[in-house]
């Protein structure tokens, strides 16, 4: 998935955010290596996701050539990563997506499902 | 320190790969080296271990062969070992029991990975039939002038026929295996895309395939014993028989 960033706002241009690009964007809001991601995203996520390393190198990578991280600084083989403006805004993009979707979704307690 | 070798699966059926180390060590066998067919193994204490292979993805013209230390960092902090890495594979180890989490939550998330195998595959395909096709082109075109390697080597496959086979079965071999590795892997990228996860211990290879190798890796044997027998009863064929296929029109 791509995002396009402009004027304060940023569109997916092939769909909504993965849940492993969101809580990685989340857990960038403070610069972290790779293994402290996985941790606080567990944190974050209430022990609900367990990335696997994989996934996370994979979506890392591909959120690095896309501008939304950048890398910010090493701790010997860790390379440390930081969110950009860019990164905030399609983070923010995503969470006002999701919350819309949820607030429509209260016809469901509505109807005592 | 005992050593032993074992002719190991093909590079693209990574579960089978994974099954075959794991039952190894489960045995007292523990993997140090992989080579293009064999891969090399210590005695050690037997142990029930998992093994995993992540293949690297390496971008246009970039080296696969390295996994980059940070990514091989992210991997030993969750719990897995670094063990080996030849060409674009790269293999893992931890105890069975231990908490070190599967490379890939969501199995579309390898599929990245997995299609770097695929563009390994293609990259396989274009030297065996560029060989092919120039081949053809020379035989029909008897564009011989200074390609006189290439004649001589078709006068050579016409005195010795046995030859041909030999040629023949190693082309039929690595044509079959490329067409088997294009299968697997679009089939393992299909499944990924649906959700269905690699499988880490696959049960046993499919039949067709032991068939097809075993009457390939047959016809090659039968055809490089012929050959040997052949130039041990009748010595090396005579120079008049080279020039007669040298000089026929067309080849035979």
């Amino acid at each position: 998935m791509r995002i396009i960033v402009g004027e304060g706002y940023a569109v997916a241009e092939q769909g909504p955010m993965t849940e492993a690009m969101y809580y990685i964007l989340l857990s960038l809001l403070k610069p972290g290596h790779g293994y402290g991601m996985m941790q606080r995203i567990k944190e974050l996520s209430g022990g609900r996701l367990v990335m696997g390393p994989g996934t996370l190198y994979g979506v890392l990578s591909r959120m690095n050539k896309e501008g939304l991280i950048v890398p910010a600084g090493e701790e010997g083989r860790r390379k440390n990563y930081a969110i950009t403006e860019d990164g905030k805004a399609a983070l923010l993009a995503e969470y006002r997506r999701l919350k819309s979707m949820v607030a429509d979704g209260k016809i469901l307690e509505e109807d005592g499902l | 320190m005992k050593y032993r070798y074992k002719i190991h699966p093909y590079d693209f059926i990574l579960g089978e790969n994974e099954k075959f180390y794991s039952d190894l060590e489960a045995e007292g066998w523990r993997v140090i080296k992989r080579g293009r067919f064999l891969s090399k193994f210590a005695a050690a204490q037997p142990s029930r271990v998992r093994y995993r292979l992540e293949v690297a993805a390496p971008g246009f013209m970039e080296n696969g062969s390295t996994m980059p230390p940070e990514q091989q960092a992210v991997y030993e902090d969750c719990g897995w070992e670094y063990v080996l890495g030849r060409g674009l594979l790269h293999l893992f180890r931890a105890p069975e029991d231990s908490d070190a989490p599967e490379f890939y939550m969501d199995p579309a998330d390898q599929i990245p990975a997995i299609e770097a195998l695929r563009r390994q595959n293609y990259s396989g395909w274009v030297p065996a039939m560029a060989f092919f096709a120039c081949n053809m082109f020379l035989v029909k075109y008897r564009v011989y002038g200074v390609m006189g390697i290439f004649r001589s080597w078709h006068a050579l496959m016409a005195a010795e026929p046995w030859a041909v086979g030999i040629i023949t079965a190693l082309f039929l071999l690595s044509v079959y295996q490329a067409v088997e590795q294009t299968w697997y892997v679009n089939r393992v990228c299909r499944h990924l895309k649906q959700g269905i996860p690699l499988d880490h211990s696959p049960q046993g290879q499919r039949p067709a395939r032991k068939i097809v190798y075993g009457a390939l890796l047959a016809m090659l044997v039968l055809c490089t014993v012929m050959t040997v027998v052949q130039r041990v009863r009748m010595g090396p064929p005579s120079p008049a028989a080279y020039w007669s296929a040298y000089t026929k029109e067309g080849v035979t």
